[in-house]
């Protein structure tokens, strides 16, 4: 007799996607025939496979919140779907066991189920982007491409939202301008995606990383509990966002991956490189974006989940929060490098699984969310795209 | 139809289904086992042909015509799982627009 149960983060999905006709197939013709399936989506694996009517009979009848014991039948196909990470096994095993483990660890991780199966579902693990593993096409003409994207996607929505109510009462309001410091950082804030290759000081990077990450107080508001307070906002002043350096070409620095470590401002070296390991790191990482080689300083941003959970426990908003607190990073390290002259950018289009690999994560703890970089920018031929034209309402 | 009728027995992720398209297409070596042997070579894919349907000698649709049946697949009608690699939502557009191409068919030089 085996003991199972199922796993309080599995999901399922009736899927409609049309295949080919089979029969038809094998008589030389391409027909495209409805099947229905029901899916059933593993947050423990991170996949979606499909499952018959019997199987899911057997699922339902099976409790999350105890052990069940099984044999026969049911107990062979509940041990093909444990292999899945759809029901949980009592097992002996590596793999049975840290299906446990995730599970254990999700569970007092108090992950809200729509977050958990958002978060892991999403992730990406050895995407490559570029299309047949070639560069993505950057010399491409833009005019033409969009014309063409325009026409098959049809136009986007109206660049100004207007609020369709004649009736409206409507102030004109006061044009106020203002110049230096922050205003004017504000608005020469953009993203760079070419860089020449000097490199950064190590002072520029002490900068963006006190400015961006640092802690600039504390205060130990009960026995076990102190808030930090840094220059971005963070729900419940939990600061659950962590930044890690991959240093290519910074002044002093090994080439290497390191960790930010707020309470000291140090840089603890986690993984020494060589340059070719930077290279084919950075494109790992970024699923294959190759302008990131050429920045000198690449930041792999990552969570701590329950940081932010332990205080909103199972939240239905704590997962978008934790998203927050990083586009808050965001904008505090564009205008940090903004102000230091540097070309930043901020790509959300990366391997997070890759990278949780490359920093010895357990990603039921802690997990990738973006990846950024700074660097000297290159002078080159304005786009399109950078042809604007100043306006004033 | 009726309950006796044989029927091909399916189960297969979209993740699988488009990787099944895609050899059909491309993989010179998986249309040959195809021909050779249906069963054999589907089976991976989670799909049981019963021996009332399998012809005499199988013949396979053209590349460019399953290639055609894809495009009435990988449309945007049907919700995207997980594993496509589609980023033009996180990019600059022109990159977008570079992997947009697929759907957009922009003759290339």
């Amino acid at each position: 007799m085996r003991r199972y149960r199922r796993s309080r983060y599995l999901f399922f999905y009736c899927d409609d996607r049309p295949l080919l006709d089979i029969p038809a197939l094998l008589h030389g013709r391409a027909v495209l025939a409805p099947i229905r399936q029901i899916l059933a989506i593993s947050t423990l694996t991170a996949t979606e496979f499909p499952i018959s009517r019997a199987e899911f009979d057997v699922l339902l009848a099976l409790p999350a919140d105890e052990w069940a014991d099984r044999d026969g039948a049911d107990s062979d196909l509940l041990g093909e779907l444990a292999r899945r990470g759809v029901v949980l096994s009592e097992e002996d095993g590596d793999q049975f066991r840290e299906l446990r483990r995730r599970e254990q660890a999700l569970c007092a991780g108090q992950w809200n189920i729509y977050a958990a199966v958002y978060h892991y579902l999403t992730k990406w693990c050895d995407v490559d982007v570029p299309p047949a593993g070639g560069e993505l096409e950057y010399d491409t003409p833009t005019a033409e491409l969009t014309e063409a994207f325009i026409r098959a996607a049809g136009p986007p929505p109206p660049h100004f939202a207007d609020v369709a109510d004649a009736t409206l009462t409507v102030i004109d309001l006061p044009l106020v301008e203002r110049r230096g410091g922050l205003w004017e950082t504000l608005t020469r804030r953009r993203t760079t995606r070419d860089f020449t290759p000097e490199s950064l000081t190590l002072t520029e990077l002490s900068l963006i990383l006190r400015y961006t990450f640092g802690c600039h107080g504390s205060s130990e508001v009960a026995s076990e509990l102190t808030v930090l307070r840094k220059t971005s906002p963070s729900g419940g002043a939990m600061h659950p966002t962590e930044a890690y350096v991959l240093a290519r070409n910074v002044d002093d620095l090994e080439l290497g991956i390191y960790h930010y470590g707020v309470e000291r401002h140090q840089l603890e070296l986690l993984r020494r490189l060589t340059p070719d390991e930077c290279d084919t790191i950075a494109l790992e990482l970024s699923a294959g974006q190759t302008f990131v080689r050429d920045a000198a300083a690449l930041f792999l941003i990552t969570t701590r989940f329950y940081r932010n959970y332990w205080k909103y426990r199972q939240h239905q908003r704590a997962y978008a929060v934790l998203l927050m607190d990083a586009a808050h990073l965001a904008q505090t390290f564009y205008l940090v490098c903004t102000e230091l002259e540097m070309g930043v950018f901020v790509t959300a289009a990366v391997n997070g699984a890759n990278i949780e690999k490359a920093l010895g994560l357990d990603p039921f703890v802690e997990g990738a969310l973006a990846l950024w970089g700074c660097g000297r920018p290159a002078a080159t031929a304005p786009t399109d795209f950078d042809r604007y034209v100043p306006r004033v309402p | 139809m009726n309950g006796d009728d044989p029927v091909v027995e399916i189960r297969i992720s979209p993740r699988r289904a488009d990787e099944l398209m895609n050899r059909l297409i491309d993989d010179d070596e998986f249309r040959a086992q195809l021909t050779r042997s249906p069963n054999d070579a589907l089976s991976e894919y989670g799909i049981v042909i019963p021996s009332e349907l399998l012809p005499d000698e199988v013949e396979l649709p053209t590349s460019d015509e399953l290639r055609q049946a894809r495009d009435r697949v990988d449309t945007e009608d049907y919700p995207r799982f997980g594993g496509d690699a589609y980023m033009g939502k996180f990019s600059p557009i022109w990159i977008c627009m570079a992997w947009f191409r697929k759907f957009i068919r922009l003759p290339r030089n």
